[in-house]
């Protein structure tokens, strides 16, 4: 290596740390805030403590927000992984018309911008006469998380054999009994990592949600509201926990699809 | 012996707990309905019926259902939108292009490095994806105001004399910011299209007396940039969509197309019309998307 | 194909007819993969269907499997129709080429899946798994994982998968394909000793010939989507009907003829001389067949009926061990040789290069080819 390269990759280093920084400064700004009161005069660095954490109960509207948001995460998870399997199941087992077409519509709220996809949603089902609501919000999810399940699921069925399938109708299984002895056991992982990541997705899904969202606030939509005024720092709390919980779930399931791509 | 003639092959001789051919009919139509029709419903007719929308219009706060133009004739007519709507498709091309530039350098950097380090570092750059998007909103928008920690920080350098009011509420705040909060999703096409090249090439370049330098500009970067550009443009689908960055940091100075759609749905309640500019939108979309594919089916070819 | 040599029974069997496929075919499309065939299976045989690839076997075993549905034709059971029987009702079980055994489940959940499936009650599961895992000599990895045998092992398991639930017919679609040559001669023989001892029909798909010859009641072969010919191994090898058939097996000569003579009594001429035809002629022009071990070598002059003889002129000589194998040419000048094949020891030593060879050979030995050329 010459000189220059050594010295285009150091610069390149120090570019590189810079976006790092740019990239997670914000969000250690806002857990470094949590520990500490806000004045008028600006931050009173004597008083670190987790005095707001444990405070977190004071504001019951926030609490209701993140309650709605795993409960809507989690149904949409469940749907959406129902959807999938069977979508994908049925691609599997035989050779479908039109497959291709099917696939081509669930990736399409994955590409389109969220406010499109929020759009469509918002007139339908205003055309259908469905209030805005968790469940509205809810199904919105299910579309927006259906295309990740089903591509990963589809990832694990096309590595698994024709003939695992073919050996359990042989040896008198019926199509159910095979899907529930052979199929479903070995998508086990497959499953996991997508409803992680499809959960991490729903948890901060706001662009969607918002065309969508009734009375009842999901805590992404919550936080919006509150930023008019300016997050107390009982919000900060909370909003560091959360960061720490989505962050986990999203290592957790990139670990996991690192340990499904090694498998495979 | 066994009778073997054809006779009895008419029919078929019925197998008990086998359910009758009917019953097996009508389970598979349901079965293929519900494959075919819940996407078709949950995704296809929402978007029909949202082109379907754009082509009506509201009269007195009243959507009427008549066929016209009128919506679109409307954008084309007022040079307000069409000035958000130019404007808007170059803030999201500069967000691209700066991720393009950022999101090469991360992806470059990591994609040399080898075990355990590469692959934490890959987890760092994805995992801003997982972060709460409006508290990075909120978090650039404390940075970049007024009382803001940029304004701290020139300030205490002595690089200004007085807090700056320049770093918020305009176009410039919410392509930062956009910037800040798209560029992940940049890094990991980008690294994915650099993870193809083969390492035969490499070799080969260096065996051929390349050094790094030149195989970077001779085998690398000709061979990735077709899937770093893609990356790119879906950073760009991702910008001109986007209606809350512009909303929270943008002011009355950063206004942009995704919220003049989000307004129809909003306080000016004009629902059909909202419809026809997200149709827009839509159609540069489709654009941009059918250019990644070309650009990714070329890059095959070669 | 509808002629009566195809059936078991004129085949020297005696075993009783179980399955009857009856102008079952398969095409897609414009493709046809499998011309219209009619085959009778009888109840314990060892039948195997030999072909190349693309030549239809599997796509039989499939369709008597119920894995892929005949475009024409019935599959009967017992005289009971069940072409449109769902594969997991039919009485039999597969062996697959790649053996499919489930990865999630241990050797012993393998075994039993089948009876499971059945809603067997678990200890009747438990003792015929046990019992099965013992025939297979796997007794001791019933609580393994696929995944933690050897190919071999891999193999017995699909075995006894197979035979647990009493299958009317075991399919073996390849089974030793993936093993190497020293267990696969020890697998063919252990296949063979365990079809005897549970007395089930077994329909064993292979590619190799040797395989094919050494474990079959009888043979179907196949070629292009199409029968070539079916009958017992010695048939198959000695009595070929086609041209495919005589050079798929070993070395074989194959020589033109032309038929001379007419009517009652026609008679075929050939490089060998003229021959008396049993039944009537193929064609003016077809081809005739005889192994290179059928001749034998030594003056004319025995003269029992049907003993032929001719001087040829010896054009090589390799020494291949037991045998020698002599390159012969029929006549001077003409454009025919033959292969002969003789015990190094019966070589006399009058045998040398370019030397006349007096060759001899019965008129049994040699095989009428019904198709001349490939199809």
């Amino acid at each position: 290596m010459t000189a220059t390269e050594r010295l285009t990759i150091s610069l390149l280093w120090v570019i590189g740390a810079t976006v790092f920084v740019v990239l997670y400064g914000p969000a250690l700004m806002v857990v470094l805030l949590s520990f500490f009161d806000i004045t008028r005069e600006g931050i009173d660095w004597g008083s670190f403590g987790f005095q707001w954490y444990g405070r977190l109960g004071d504001n019951p509207q926030m609490l209701a927000a993140l309650g709605n948001t795993l409960l809507v995460g989690a149904c949409a998870v469940v749907l959406a992984t129902a959807l999938a399997l069977g979508l994908a199941y049925y691609m599997k087992t035989g050779a479908r018309r039109g497959r291709a077409f099917v696939e081509f519509v669930i990736f399409l709220p994955f590409v389109l911008p969220a406010i499109i996809t929020g759009i469509s949603l918002l007139i339908a089902f205003r055309e259908l006469g469905l209030e805005r609501s968790l469940i509205t919000v809810t199904i919105g999810h299910v579309v927006l998380i259906l295309a990740i399940i089903y591509r990963m699921v589809t990832i694990r069925l096309d590595s698994l054999e024709n003939s695992q399938i073919e050996a359990s109708l042989d040896l008198g299984a019926n199509g159910r009994q095979t899907f529930f002895h052979v199929v479903l056991p070995q998508l086990r992982s497959a499953l996991v990592t997508s409803g992680l990541l499809a959960f991490t997705l729903s948890f901060d899904e706001t662009l969607v949600t918002f065309f969508l969202v009734g009375g009842d606030a999901t805590l992404p939509i919550r936080l919006w509201a509150m930023m008019r005024v300016g997050f107390t720092p009982e919000v900060n709390a909370l909003v560091s926990i959360v960061l720490v919980v989505t962050i986990t779930l999203a290592v957790l399931g990139a670990m996991s699809l690192k340990e499904a791509m090694a498998r495979k | 012996m066994t009778d073997l003639s054809l006779a009895t092959s008419g029919a078929g001789p019925m197998i008990t707990g086998t359910p009758s051919p009917r019953r097996r009919q009508a389970r598979r139509i349901v079965l293929r309905l519900a494959v075919y029709g819940l996407p078709a419903l949950l995704i296809l007719v929402p978007l029909a019926t949202f082109l379907v929308y754009s082509f009506w219009i509201t009269v007195d706060g009243q959507v009427v259902q008549t066929f016209t133009l009128a919506n679109y004739i409307d954008f084309l007519a007022k040079p307000v939108y069409r000035g958000v709507f130019v404007g808007t498709l170059w803030l999201a091309s500069i967000v691209a292009v700066t991720s393009l530039i950022f999101g090469y350098i991360i992806a470059y950097l990591v994609w040399r490095l080898e075990g355990r380090l590469r692959y934490l570092l890959l987890l760092l750059s994805v995992i801003p994806l997982a972060m709460n998007y409006i508290v990075k909103i909120y978090a650039m928008r404390s940075i970049l105001g007024y009382n803001g920690f940029l304004n701290w920080l020139l300030v205490t350098v002595g690089l200004l004399e007085a807090p700056s009011k320049q770093f918020i509420f305009n176009q410039t705040a919410v392509m930062i910011t956009m910037a800040v909060i798209y560029l992940p999703y940049a890094i990991l096409p980008i690294f994915l299209s650099l993870e193809r090249i083969s390492p035969s090439l490499m070799a080969a370049s260096a065996d051929l007396g390349g050094r790094p330098g030149q195989t970077f500009r001779n085998v690398v970067l000709p061979l990735s940039l077709p899937g770093s550009i893609v990356g790119a443009l879906f950073v760009m689908v991702l910008a001109l969509g986007d209606y809350l960055t512009p909303q929270m940091v943008g002011g009355n100075q950063g206004f942009t197309f995704g919220r003049a759609i989000w307004s129809q749905f909003g306080m000016a309640f004009n629902w059909p019309f909202g419809a026809a500019l997200a149709v827009v939108l839509l159609l540069s979309v489709v654009l941009i998307i059918l250019a990644a594919a070309v650009i990714s089916r070329h890059a095959r070819v070669k | 194909m509808n002629d009566a040599s195809n059936t078991g029974a004129d085949a020297g069997m005696s075993f009783r007819n179980l399955i009857h496929l009856a102008g079952v075919g398969k095409s897609y499309g414009a493709v046809n993969v499998l011309k219209p065939i009619d085959l009778v299976i009888g109840d314990g045989e060892f039948l195997t269907i030999l072909g190349p690839s693309g030549s239809g076997k599997t796509t039989i075993l499939r369709m008597l499997g119920g894995f892929t549905p005949p475009s024409v034709g019935r599959i009967l059971l017992d005289g009971v129709d069940i072409t449109d029987m769902p594969i997991f009702e039919r009485p039999f079980n597969t062996v697959f080429q790649d053996y499919a055994l489930f990865p999630h489940m241990s050797v012993a959940r393998n075994v039993g899946y089948g009876l499971k499936m059945r809603g067997r009650p678990r200890r009747e599961i438990d003792r015929k798994v046990a019992d099965v895992l013992a025939i297979v000599d796997l007794a001791d990895k019933a609580q393994r994982y696929p995944a933690e045998l050897s190919g071999g092992q891999r193999q017995r398991v699909a075995l006894a998968r197979a035979i647990v639930c009493e299958p009317r017919v075991v399919l073996l679609d390849e089974p030793l394909g993936a093993l190497d040559a020293e267990l696969r001669r020890s697998m063919q023989d252990f296949l063979k000793a365990l079809q005897r001892r549970i007395r089930t029909t077994f329909v064993f798909i292979t590619h190799d010939q040797e395989e094919a010859i050494s474990m079959s009641d009888r043979i179907v072969v196949m070629d292009h989507g199409k029968v070539e010919q079916i009958g017992t191994p010695k048939d198959i090898y000695y009595r070929p009907q086609s041209e495919f058939v005589a050079k798929f097996f070993g070395e074989n000569n194959v020589l033109p003829a032309r038929l001379t003579g007419s009517g009652a009594s026609p008679v075929a001429e050939s490089p060998l001389g003229s021959h008396a035809l049993l039944g009537p002629a193929p064609a003016d022009a077809f081809s005739i067949a005889i192994r290179p071990e059928s001749f034998s070598v030594g003056d004319a002059g025995t003269g029992t009926a049907g003993q032929r003889s001719m001087v040829g002129r010896l054009e090589s000589l390799t020494f291949l061990g037991a045998t020698t194998q002599l390159v012969v040419r029929l006549g001077e000048g003409s454009p025919h040789t033959v292969k002969v094949r003789l015990p190094t020891p019966d070589l006399g030593n009058g045998i040398g290069i370019g030397k006349p060879v007096p060759l001899r050979w019965s008129d049994a030995d040699v095989s009428i080819l019904v198709a001349r050329g490939a199809p």
